[in-house]
């Protein structure tokens, strides 16, 4: 999933969240008794960038995503902790192997009153795949191992082939390629929620409007005004409506970090982002607000690999790897961004469940070695002050990463004498660019779908929709291969990651920590999920 | 002879003390001199042209190089400061304000010498034609600058800087293509009321050609006014160049104007570095209010009726 947003935190969250995972419920908002709640239930959540498509099969962003969190349920969502939880299915079966998962679901209701049933989530999964829906997650359905997705996708295979199928109303058979232990932990991602056919074949692409939208989340979409707000409000057709407290939530956009802050001390929003570098300070002024949790997210840029772009000197291995030596972490993390967040030199996030990072050559260096090596390198280029390069920089528009874009672009200058074009953009003019593969180097950011190491190492397949470097090496995509069926897939990752570093097809900066205001009556937010996949169900506002 | 004496002695004395005539210009140069506050603001005006020109041979850091001590405690070392040579601070990423300052004020200096530049050549030439020659011609050169008028320009300057992408040229292309619209208005206007005067209609029966006449005669009158009316645009392109950079849309970094900084500086100022808001808008309010006061002495000192 992308994000636009830049920064998040630390490791601070463990202790003071310890008491609060104890009361943790295993779904809806359980407040604990005696509580008063306040009179009015609606939370107000500030986003970077416009809410973008809200078709559950098309969203590919973070924010997004929390917005169709809330108007669809797939059949397991995240808990509190991040462990999956029941949601549309009450339980599953699964066969000795892990291949064959049989899910039965509960009497759920579509908003229109309509039941939920498996036939819903076969005609949602086969929509996700089917090329005419060119979604740019397609990909992701076959990445979690269902049978033949890749292949539909490719256009090979009718979409009556994906293998998932309804065996009756409330039983739903899915079929995996190969072993996967974790599956439950995708099913809370969109693509994988289910869709309502009858108002999709009705509507068109108009269904996703206020008027038309059917949902089956414990919120229906009552406004969706673009680059300003949507507004959600509560569904009393959703099956555990009755533990449902906040009755209304407020997508607000404001494309300003510092007009954030600003709008939430006076009360307009209940959570904003900490703009960079103000996290120490306001720590210390409002201790109780100031929130700091490690984020599923690593923050990246592109470097175009394909024949799309004409920069020469990036097709230059020793270029890439001296650009990407010279870019000095630990002042970015520790001077610009100063909320917590952790230099990374390789893709996956470290708190990945079961992933052991490799040992990146550059991560144990100093920047003092890695400078010495990225100049000897530009050198060898045939690159260097005297023979200066330009490389043109695209991002979206945010002052935090206009910060980061600015001292890189200082770092490569006063190092290798390359001087850096900066051009910020809208957030989906950015994604579009990407995909496009219109650039020379782009701000990239990823977070991971489901907490294994594939969703992120997944992007460097040459076939991900996602892989938006361009990035093609046959032994990268062997090994992705071989990893699904690995005993242990380390190995593999392992491989996958130093391989990578090496093409230098992506320069890692950092690893995300969410670094939030949050008001304190705000209550149940789910800060031990590194995920930070949220549920405006789970979350309630208590009296001050 | 008796008359003959008389009339070398009235010419004699002609040729000792010549009387000095008292152009238009004079007059009004007197004028504005005796206007206390349009010649204080010329001469701070001057003054801070004077500096951004002197300013950056004080200067111990460059506009985009950044003080690597500096990052990430602008609070507690970005403050302005003799020592560090950062005499104006240092903006959010630890780069020096003073030169940053400087480059800015130059930039929107630029942009609107450059903006009432263009006004004051096409708007002058294409107004004062307009209305010469009148009839078809006048009509069909007017409807246009009203349909241009009717664009939002605004929306066309935003469109081109994305388009073709952010740079000072297509910055003084958007500024120079709205900028004359107005001026060619006014002197339109003027030149009618000019080309049915005695000495035009003279210029006219010794044979002069009608682009003689305009350029000769009829464009000379329009100074006055013309200069005025410049004077008065400049600071509006600055206000236009501004927005367009609080926008986000001006000039691309490192390179910067005063409009940016500022933007720059109130996202900042509820963080205590106020100093990244004060420096750029001294010099900003500075720039506006002299170059208004500078225009309305001159639209004292060179309008007649005012007199």
């Amino acid at each position: 999933m992308k994000t636009a947003q830049t920064f998040k935190a630390a490791a601070v969250a463990v202790a003071l969240l310890g008491a609060t995972a104890l009361t943790m419920p295993t779904f809806a908002a359980s407040v604990p008794e005696g509580t008063t709640l306040a009179a009015e239930q609606v939370f107000k959540y500030r986003v970077l960038d416009n809410i973008n498509t809200l078709d559950p099969q098309l969203v590919e962003d973070v924010d997004t995503s929390a917005v169709v969190r809330s108007l669809f349920e797939g059949l397991y969502n995240s808990g509190a902790d991040g462990n999956p939880v029941p949601g549309v299915a009450e339980s599953y079966e699964v066969n000795a192997d892990n291949t064959v998962y049989t899910f039965h679901l509960r009497d759920a209701k579509w908003s229109n009153g309509d039941p939920v049933t498996a036939g819903d989530f076969v005609y949602a999964w086969q929509r996700a795949v089917n090329p005419e829906t060119a979604s740019n997650y397609a990909y992701f359905v076959g990445l979690v191992g269902v049978v033949n997705a890749d292949a539909i996708v490719a256009g090979e295979k009718p979409v009556e082939e994906l293998g998932v199928k309804a065996i009756d109303d409330k039983t739903l058979e899915v079929n995996l390629a190969f072993s996967s232990p974790w599956f439950i932990r995708t099913l809370s991602h969109a693509t994988l929620y289910p869709s309502p056919k009858a108002v999709i074949e009705a509507k068109g692409i108009e269904w996703t409007k206020p008027e038309n939208i059917v949902g089956n989340g414990a919120y229906t979409l009552a406004e969706n005004t673009p680059g300003e707000r949507v507004i959600v409000k509560r569904n009393p057709n959703y099956w555990d409506d009755a533990h449902t407290v906040l009755n209304e939530v407020q997508f607000l956009t404001i494309n300003d970090e510092n007009q954030g802050l600003t709008r939430w001390r006076a009360g307009e929003v209940d959570q904003t982002d900490v703009p960079a570098g103000q996290y120490p300070a306001l720590k210390a002024e409002l201790p109780d607000e100031t929130f700091s949790v490690p984020q599923f997210c690593t923050y990246y840029f592109d470097v175009n690999m394909t024949d799309k772009q004409s920069n020469e000197a990036l097709k230059d291995v020793r270029v890439r790897e001296a650009l990407n030596l010279s870019i000095d972490r630990d002042v970015i993390v520790n001077g610009i961004l100063q909320g917590g967040q952790q230099p990374a030199y390789s893709f996956a996030h470290p708190l990945t469940a079961g992933y052991i990072m490799p040992q990146i050559p550059a991560a144990s260096m100093t920047q003092d070695e890695r400078d010495a090596r990225a100049e000897e390198l530009i050198a060898e280029a045939g690159y260097g002050k005297d023979n200066p390069l330009t490389i043109n920089y695209i991002y979206n528009t945010s002052d935090a990463h206009k910060k980061i874009a600015t001292v890189v672009g200082q770092m490569w200058k006063e190092k290798l004498g390359v001087t850096l074009n900066l051009q910020d953009m809208e957030f989906q003019t950015l994604i579009d660019t990407r995909h496009e593969k219109n650039f020379e180097l782009a701000r990239d950011a990823w977070c991971g779908d489901y907490n294994e190491a594939s969703t992120f190492l997944s992007l460097l397949d040459s076939n991900s929709d996602q892989n938006n470097s361009g990035y093609s090496n046959a032994q990268v995509d062997g090994w992705l291969a071989e990893a699904k069926t690995s005993e242990d897939p380390n190995v593999q990752y392992a491989e996958v990651e130093t391989q990578t570093a090496k093409d230098v097809a992506i320069m890692p900066i950092y690893y995300y920590a969410k670094v939030f205001m949050q008001n304190e009556s705000v209550k149940g937010w789910p800060y031990d999920d590194v995920e930070q996949n949220w549920y405006a169900k789970d979350l309630y506002k208590v009296a001050e | 002879m008796l008359a003959d004496t008389r009339i070398d002695g009235v010419a004699k004395a002609e040729a000792i003390t010549p009387t000095k005539g008292r152009s238009l210009w004079r007059d009004a140069g007197y004028r504005f001199v005796r206007n206390r506050a349009a010649l204080v603001s010329l001469f701070v005006l001057l003054g801070v042209v004077v500096f951004t020109i002197v300013g950056p041979f004080f200067a111990r850091w460059s506009i985009e190089k950044i003080d690597w001590s500096v990052v990430g405690n602008v609070l507690s070392k970005g403050y302005p400061s003799v020592e560090t040579g950062h005499f104006f601070g240092t903006d959010e990423v630890g780069r020096d304000l003073y030169s940053r300052v400087i480059q800015g004020t130059q930039v929107s200096l630029m942009v609107g010498i450059i903006g009432a530049g263009i006004a004051v050549i096409v708007g002058t030439i294409y107004g004062a034609v307009a209305g010469y020659f009148g009839g078809r011609i006048d009509s069909l050169m007017m409807r246009f600058v009203d349909i241009l008028y009717s664009i939002p320009y605004m929306f066309i300057l935003i469109l081109l800087l994305i388009i073709f992408g952010r740079s000072f040229v297509m910055l003084f292309v958007g500024v120079g293509l709205i900028s004359w619209l107005g001026m060619a208005r006014v002197v339109r206007g003027q030149t009618l009321t000019l080309k049915n005067r005695e000495f035009v209609e003279a210029a006219i029966a010794t044979g002069a050609k009608p682009l003689t006449v305009i350029f000769r005669h009829i464009v000379p009158n329009l100074l006055g006014i013309v200069v005025v009316y410049a004077t008065l645009l400049v600071p509006e392109m600055i206000l236009l160049e501004s927005f367009i950079s609080f926008l986000g849309l001006g000039v691309q970094e490192p390179n910067t104007s005063l409009g940016a900084l500022i933007s720059e500086g109130s996202r900042t100022m509820q963080y205590g570095t106020i100093w990244q808001l004060i420096f750029p808008l001294v010099f900003f309010v500075t720039i506006l209010f002299t170059f208004f006061f500078v225009g309305d002495g001159l639209r004292d000192a060179l309008d007649p009726k005012d007199r």
